[in-house]
């Protein structure tokens, strides 16, 4: 047993060869023998052996299954719309050490990028200082003119973040995208952990891993601290367009975790600058909406006139003050990622300080010599729809066809703003287990801020790993699959 | 100038309707160039309205009747004094200095990139030439004015002014076709051109003297004047002077008959009226009644 499993695992380091040798490995060595952190865990896989794995592999699949943790893949039609949730069992383990580093640099980016927003929707000093460009702003698509100079909440605009990390081939932390609009994945995050202990409880005997799991806690203190009338007396609500929304699992798993009312736009009216839930009893005034509405959805009055999604009225309620909105309505334009190049400006403009997390080299399609540049070497590059998220709209220059990419050239040239490009970064790598085998697969590290009275980050993430091998793409709704992210404390 | 108006509102559904949320722009400037000395709304079923300024300095009011009604009525009664009598008193830049000056306020004011970068199917992206007519091209040395008030006559010449169209003609190149188009579809010609120099240029709605409804000279007598309705026009940044708005539609530039109501990106940001209700999908019958007076 124990040589088919040392076997298996020689296997998937052999197979490193089929793939560039360049990525850093999260769980070996150079010399192929574990990192420290994971010791604790392989000596004890090595005593139990592969099948015990399969085991748990399978337990952990009937669990999500019987739990209903669920994520929605629009383009698996015949499969019907939901997905049991995949996750590998092997966690992802980062030493207190590192977490310290991506602590410190992720609070360091949301408190320059709320300031930015303020400054955009207000006085645009930076603007005028000539630090970004106007054009830049006033071509995002993510720019909302309509709340120009309101006033949200203790000037918070992002209340939740997901900033998504990779690592580089020499294993440094990169940021690589901040998702500030309504950045999912965190119901998922909390359930790897709950699957994580139920099956796996010999391996946190070995570790002393941090929680997550008071995640909705966190949210709701910090949701609770936003309300006009009072932390005492705040109803919340979580706003969700509805069942056919990929992340309605999550919605409905943070509104039962929070103890809050899970509510779509119909069961919302708007009176005299004040929210109301249609409740049996009456109308109930509500003091924050955590919405899972895009912009373009969340008030009828103000954008798309044609939405049944949102709120009438709900954007005149949160500039009269009476109704906090998170994350704020507008929020979306820092996290444009043609905005994503001059982060360590702003960070640097505002704060004073220098990035402590850096970024991949951004190339701007509205720079001639940048988009001449990514035209002649579109194979070696990542290229991306500035408005996109969740891996839509983006070419992987390696895997892509010579049809696919003059299709993407032809859509850069015809719109430049639209389009920002980054070399291929070889993002680390880690052991899964996948089909009673051992295999090394890329992934990603998506941790969550929350920003109310101060920041907190709650120590771990989501991780994401690209199922497919040899992939670069972890994205959920690209077929991605996930990991528990275990954050060690202190000793 | 003085005026006095009021713009009445009546929208009939063929069926009751609830949570009826209505959002309106009608309310004149208050700025250098026009004093709102008295504003008042009604409304009935009864309705508490509030007001915001929008990020374009506009002024928007919006009310909720959340009960069953079957009719909306509303009205906004305003006194407005005008200012600008003379619409080229202003102390004008020198010709070569004209685009630093615009380049300065662009650094100062950046909200101004949105009346110079915006292109949208009401003011799209210009080619050199729409069939055989070719599109005034930037001139150096000659006035900013100067080359608004050519492209406004060069609009005239391909496509006229024609009050008696209620639907907007809006895109290109149909406007060439059809020869003949609203207000708004000229000012947004208009608008497209002048961005195509990188001058900020921006949409604007607004009333007009009563005398621009008056019976032509060639209509019989006793011809009743025209109704009247909002207008549309649109003003440009001119070095030294500020927005000065220029009309397409009447050849005109607009002095103290003129009254701003509302500026934006183009008629969707001054859109008069935004509403949503339940209950009845069906389209209702919309009236409007505008009055507006001179009072000195």
């Amino acid at each position: 047993m124990l040589k088919q499993f040392q076997s298996s695992a020689a296997g998937a380091l052999r197979n490193r060869h089929e793939e560039p040798m360049t990525a850093f490995h999260e769980f070996y060595q150079d010399d192929f023998r574990p990192r420290g952190h994971y010791l604790p865990m392989w000596e004890h896989i090595q005593i139990t052996g592969q099948q015990m794995l399969g085991s748990k592999a399978h337990d952990a699949h009937l669990a999500l299954h019987n739990e209903g943790v669920t994520f929605t893949v629009y383009s698996d039609a015949d499969e019907g719309i939901e997905r049991v949730w995949p996750f590998d069992i092997l966690p992802r383990i980062i030493p207190a050490a590192e977490w310290r580093q991506i602590e410190a640099g992720i609070k360091q980016r949301i408190r320059a990028l709320n300031l930015f927003l303020k400054d955009l929707y207000h006085g645009q000093r930076i603007l005028k200082d000539g630090v970004i460009p106007p054009e830049l702003i006033y071509r995002g698509k993510d720019f909302r003119r309509e709340i120009m100079d309101i006033d949200p909440p203790h000037d918070i605009y992002t209340h939740i973040s997901g900033v998504d990390l990779i690592r580089d081939e020499a294993g440094n932390y990169l940021v690589l995208e901040d998702n500030l609009r309504t950045p999912s994945g965190v119901s998922y995050m909390i359930e790897n952990r709950i699957i994580e202990r139920r099956i796996l409880p010999e391996f946190f005997a070995r570790y002393r891993v941090r929680r997550v799991e008071h995640y909705p806690e966190l949210l709701l203190q910090a949701l609770r601290h936003l309300s006009p009338r009072g932390e005492d007396s705040a109803v919340i609500v979580v706003l969700t367009p509805g069942i056919f929304n990929s992340a309605y699992f999550e919605h409905t798993f943070l509104a039962k975790e929070m103890g809050v009312e899970l509510a779509e736009g119909r069961d919302l009216v708007c009176k005299n600058n004040r929210v109301y839930l249609k409740t049996t009893q009456g109308l109930r005034q509500v003091d924050v909406i955590y919405r899972r509405v895009d912009d373009d959805f969340l008030d009828p009055l103000v954008f798309r006139p044609d939405s049944m999604l949102g709120v009438a009225g709900v954007i005149n309620a949160w500039r009269a003050g009476q109704v906090a909105i998170v994350n704020a309505p507008g929020a979306g334009i820092a996290d444009d990622k043609a905005v994503y190049a001059y982060v360590p400006d702003i960070i640097r403009y505002y704060l004073g300080e220098s990035p402590i997390l850096a970024s991949v080299p951004t190339y701007q399609m509205t720079n001639a010599q940048d988009l001449a540049y990514v035209l002649e070497n579109m194979p070696t590059m990542v290229i991306k729809a500035v408005a996109e998220s969740g891996g839509y709209g983006m070419l992987m220059g390696p895997s892509s066809t010579a049809v696919q990419r003059a299709e993407f050239a032809r859509k850069i040239v015809e719109n430049p703003r639209n389009y920002i490009a980054q070399p291929v970064v070889q993002i680390s790598r880690h052991l899964c287990y996948l089909d009673g085998e051992l295999e090394s697969r890329h992934l990603d590290l998506r941790p969550f801020a929350i920003y109310g009275r101060e920041i907190e980050v709650v120590p771990g993430g989501l991780t994401r790993v690209a199922m497919t091998k040899g992939s670069l793409v972890v994205n959920s709704s690209q077929g991605g699959g996930s990991k528990d992210t275990w954050v060690l404390a202190d000793l | 100038m003085k005026y006095h108006l009021e713009h009445a509102f009546r929208i009939q559904f063929a069926a009751a309707v609830r949570e009826h949320h209505v959002q309106i722009r009608l309310a004149p400037w208050n700025d250098e160039s026009q004093s709102l000395l008295s504003l008042a709304l009604q409304v009935e079923p009864i309705a508490t309205p509030s007001a915001f300024y929008d990020g374009f300095g506009n002024l928007a009011h919006h009310f909720t009747v959340l009960g069953a009604h079957q009719m909306l009525e509303f009205s906004l009664i305003a006194d407005v004094e005008t200012h600008r009598e003379n619409p080229f008193d202003f102390l004008s830049i020198a010709p070569e200095r004209e685009l630093e000056w615009i380049a300065d306020s662009l650094r100062q004011a950046p909200r101004l990139w949105d009346f110079v970068l915006s292109h949208s199917a009401l003011t799209p992206a210009l080619p050199l030439q729409l069939g055989t007519a070719e599109i005034p091209r930037w001139r150096d040395g000659v006035p900013i004015l100067q080359q608004v008030r050519d492209a406004s006559d060069w609009i005239a010449e391909i496509a006229e002014f024609d009050a008696t169209i209620d639907t907007s003609v809006a895109a290109l190149p149909e406007l060439f076709t059809a020869q003949r188009g609203t207000a708004a579809d000229l000012a947004h010609l208009l608008i497209a051109v002048i961005r195509q120099w990188r001058i900020p240029a921006r949409f604007a709605s607004g009333y007009l003297d009563a005398s621009y409804f008056d019976p032509d000279d060639e209509d019989p007598p006793n011809t009743p004047p025209r109704p009247q309705t909002l207008h549309h026009w649109v003003e440009v940044l001119i070095p030294g002077g500020g927005w000065r708005g220029f009309d397409p539609a009447l050849r005109l530039l607009a002095d103290a008959t003129y009254l701003r109501v509302a500026v934006g990106r183009d008629a969707r940001d001054t859109q008069m009226l935004r509403q949503t209700c339940k209950g009845n999908v069906e389209q209702p019958e919309f009236t409007q009644l505008l009055n507006v007076s001179l009072i000195q």
